[in-house]
């Protein structure tokens, strides 16, 4: 591996990774700043791979790279479509944050953006010390933590020791890190315009066709993803991602990829069922076993893999619905609005 | 003898990811780049997997690597098309040669 020619590559990949991260922060066009954000998504993904570490080069590749630019899109793509509205109804005001630095075109407008650059150049410059000088001191890894995930590695019901690490020995941070995404959900909710929700606008059969060649797939390849997590790479987060993109696909179609059934509560209920689940096991496992959290090495797989099960599914539909919210398509968990007239006559 | 031919077909890989890449560059409008990108990607994309499924241990890895070009193609054909939409529905012009040339 510690070749010159893994080296050379390796330096190409840092220099790119810069690059991107510079030109994600500092391009005056937005649309341009969110591809960059992409595309160092991916090389980030590539780097961590070269790091050895296939599960976080997954979640990098699916949700930072993937969900994350799927969302800046939509949103970019509803603040042109509301900066055309002002342009067309000069009366309507918009209100919010998204009025204050950008104009119609995503551009961001006013004389301080070379300042702007300038002094982000120059804190960028300053953390990227700072960092130097907290990471130069550190000691070797004495490889004592892996040893230690190595040897109770048979005691954690899975054999994937990253899936040990995040739904056993440290399930507390996963747990939490369900909760964060249940918050933003309920954030959005809390600040999304319900007047200004639109339908779907796209409707075309190549993706159409691309839809329903995928979505099976993407289904089969998700519960493959869940499964393996608990001898390889995969997990709930990843698998989640796979099965968002096919709902986010479903929805950019117009085809509306759920239970015909299902209204607002019960989406209420499926996106916080990730959190509740985890968090009742791990009361029930207080009980049983004394603690917060502790599995036992008998149960413990069952219980991971449920709780896996569950998340992916409350947290692929809350990816789905922060993409509604992102792109101004209404949803039943946002609020079923009836269409306005003129976005009807878009149709 | 195994080693050769996957060198070889990645060094016609690696032709045709260059050559999309001038294309990307180099070539007039949205559409012909598109075309030069997708095209010389999948062809690209194709050959560094021929290349490895020569490498590869067994039947399930090989079957494993031409299901990733299938679906890479798909995508990429799919987007090919979205952003040629895009850009007509934009009305960006098809470019024309110059009756100079």
């Amino acid at each position: 591996m510690e070749t010159i020619e893994a080296g050379i590559i390796d330096l190409i990949l840092v220099l790119l990774l810069v690059l991107l991260a510079g030109s994600s922060l500092l391009l005056p066009r937005l649309f341009r700043a969110v591809i960059a954000f992409i595309g160092f998504g991916l090389i980030m993904a590539v780097v961590w791979i070269r790091l050895h570490a296939v599960d976080i080069a997954l979640a990098e590749a699916m949700i930072g790279s993937g969900v994350t630019g799927a969302l800046f899109l939509a949103a970019l793509a509803r603040m042109n479509r509301s900066g055309n509205e002002r342009e067309s109804a000069n009366t309507h005001r918009t209100s919010g944050a998204r009025a204050i630095c950008l104009n119609s075109n995503g551009r961001v407008i006013g004389n301080g953006i070379q300042w702007r650059g300038v002094i982000a150049t120059a804190v960028i410059i300053l953390a990227m010390m700072l960092m130097a000088l907290m990471v130069f001191p550190l000691p070797e890894p004495d490889g004592k933590i892996s040893a230690l995930v190595f040897r109770n590695l048979s005691d954690s019901g899975v054999s994937n020791p990253v899936t040990a690490v995040l739904l056993n020995f440290r399930a507390y941070d996963t747990l939490l890190e369900i909760g964060v995404v249940l918050l933003t959900l309920l954030g959005l909710s809390a600040v999304v315009n319900r007047d200004r929700l639109v339908g779907p606008r796209y409707t075309d059969r190549v993706l159409s066709g691309f839809y329903r060649l995928t979505l099976p797939l993407l289904i089969l390849f998700c519960a493959y993803m869940v499964w393996v997590g608990k001898y390889e790479p995969g997990g709930a987060f990843q698998a989640a991602a796979l099965l968002a993109a096919g709902g986010i696909l479903g929805h950019i179609i117009g085809a509306n990829p759920r239970p015909h059934n299902w209204d607002g509560k019960h989406l209420r209920i499926a996106v916080s069922s990730g959190f509740a689940v985890f968090l009742s096991i791990g009361v029930l496992l207080w009980v049983q076993n004394g603690l917060f959290l502790r599995f036992v090495p008998e149960s413990a797989g069952g219980f991971i893999l449920g709780i896996e099960v569950v998340a992916t599914i409350a947290i692929s539909i809350s990816l789905v619905i922060l993409f509604h919210g992102s792109s101004g398509h209404p949803s039943s968990f946002l609020g079923n609005r009836q269409l306005p007239p003129a976005a009807k006559e878009a149709e | 003898m195994a080693d050769w031919i996957s060198i070889l077909l990645l060094l016609f890989a690696a032709f045709f990811f260059v050559g999309g890449t001038v294309g990307l560059l180099r070539f007039p409008d949205v559409y012909c780049r598109l075309h030069a990108l997708t095209k010389a990607d999948n062809i690209g994309m194709g050959f560094v997997v021929l290349a490895l499924v020569i490498q590869a241990d067994s039947w399930y890895w090989a079957v494993r690597l031409l299901a990733t070009w299938t679906f890479v193609m798909a995508a990429s054909a799919t987007n090919a098309y979205l952003i040629a939409r895009a850009a007509i529905r934009k009305e960006i012009p098809l470019w024309k040669p110059s009756k100079r040339e």
